[in-house]
């Protein structure tokens, strides 16, 4: 199989992760945070080793602000749903996954409004939509880092000047980036960042994290360990956020995420260049319908949508699957994302690399595209 | 010498704590605590000889670690 849904888990995950994650249920097979005995101890403290490994790679200044999420999606939802009031105004940029868009969406029935921002390819022009959506009532800008359906990659570090200008939040939703693009949190003034460790970080599936300080509101309400004779959730990090049982097999393949993608540099230039070569092959194609222009470093990430003719995007993900490709297709969870592209009634079949993809793959799944457009 | 205990609570912040105290030359470990409501409950605590703890609770509250007395001696 060639495997090109990188955008919605890598695959395969590398050997030193899955050799970690397996190995995680024997020797860390104890609850961390818990208990004295030297089992649970042993685990606390490979726990508390990853956390400090996760803010140096973020460039976070502290690890009690690294939070163990189940996935990304929970962690934008700490956020929004334990940040905002009624009558707060929140901005979200036109290319928002429902991750965003759902959580913000269902605030409007707390009293809370928002505005969907136009993003452009012109960081520049970004910019400027974002800076006239602002009104005196706007407390953050929450947004993807990069669409996981076109690979348009938003400014973060000049939407994040824009809000510290402004006075107002900045949350990131960084599942497409993190461990592809250099993320650096304190830098790009950043407060709550939201990352997908399974992407790519190469991590397990079911492992999210989230950056962040203690003014959310919890989410989740329970057991941490700590202060357990009070009936009020501790308000202390990380343990405000982290109720209940950590996904330890997770963490441990988080740890090894990052130092797999840590002993790569150059990964992000390097599926550039095959996005590149892709984009150059289909760009050749008659029939073939491409959606943004041609994937630049510092303006896209490696993820590239397309059409054929009039073929439903599903149709097209089928006989590729046929041929023992393996992509995504249809609305990708961001109808929101298509209907700003115009690409709501057909979907768009998406491609993404990952280290482990060949060239000589990417150009045999372009021919396999061309021989379905000749016949289309 | 005898061993004193600084409450902490969190193992993640027992642990930063610990850490930050090492680089500081004292030496530090970690104990879970025994039940006790006057001290916030079940937690952990950092163990340092009783010569350190004065600066060890600096260096704590420093970093915000710990706010007050928040801690409890003790002769394990």
């Amino acid at each position: 199989m060639i495997y090109l849904d990188n955008a919605a888990t890598t695959n395969p995950k590398p050997r030193c992760v899955c050799l970690a994650a397996a190995t995680a249920l024997q020797k860390y097979s104890a609850n961390p945070g818990r208990s004295g005995h030297e089992a649970s101890q042993r685990c606390a403290e490979m726990v508390y080793r990853t956390r400090v490994k996760i803010a140096e790679y973020f460039h976070v200044p502290d690890a009690e602000n690294v939070v163990f999420t189940p996935n990304c999606t929970t962690a934008l939802n700490v956020v929004i749903n334990g940040l905002f009031e009624p009558g707060d105004h929140l901005l979200i940029s036109s290319l928002e996954h429902n991750a965003v868009l759902r959580p913000v969406y269902a605030l409007t029935k707390r009293g809370v409004s928002f505005d969907i921002v136009d993003i452009s390819e012109d960081p520049q022009q970004t910019l400027q939509r974002f800076r006239a959506k602002i009104n005196a009532r706007t407390k953050a800008i929450v947004c993807t880092h990069a669409s996981n359906v076109f690979g348009v990659l938003l400014p973060i570090a000049q939407i994040g000047a824009l809000c510290r200008e402004k006075g107002l939040l900045l949350i990131v939703d960084a599942a497409q980036t993190a461990g592809t693009v250099p993320i650096d949190y304190t830098q790009m003034q950043i407060d709550y960042l939201c990352i997908a460790p399974h992407k790519g970080l190469y991590a397990p599936m079911g492992t999210g994290i989230l950056i962040t300080d203690a003014r959310p509101a919890p989410l989740t309400y329970g057991g941490t360990g700590s202060a357990s004779h009070l009936r009020t959730q501790p308000d202390f990090l990380p343990d405000k956020f982290e109720s209940g049982t950590l996904n330890v097999p997770g963490i441990a393949g988080i740890s090894a995420g990052i130092d797999f993608v840590q002993a790569h540099p150059g990964l992000y230039q390097s599926e550039m260049r095959q996005m590149k070569m892709f984009y150059d092959r289909l760009a050749n194609t008659p029939k073939v319908k491409l959606y943004t222009r041609r994937p630049q470093t510092d303006c896209s990430v490696p993820v590239l949508s397309f059409n054929i003719g009039e073929l439903h995007s599903e149709e097209v993900a089928a006989k590729l699957n046929c041929r023992q490709i393996a992509v995504r297709a249809g609305l990708h969870c961001a109808a929101a994302a298509h209907r700003y592209m115009g690409t709501e009634k057909q979907g768009t079949v998406r491609i993404a690399p990952s280290i482990f993809t060949k060239d000589q793959e990417l150009l045999y799944v372009a021919d396999c595209i061309h021989r379905i457009a000749k016949n289309a | 010498m005898n061993k004193e205990l600084i409450y902490i609570g969190s193992v993640t912040q027992a642990m930063k704590g610990r850490d930050l105290l090492k680089k500081n030359g004292i030496a530090a470990h970690i104990e879970r605590s025994a039940v006790d409501l006057d001290t916030g409950g079940c937690g952990y605590s950092i163990m340092v000889v009783d010569e350190n703890r004065a600066k060890a609770e600096l260096i704590l509250k420093r970093h915000h670690i710990i706010k007050g007395n928040g801690s409890k001696a003790g002769n394990p």
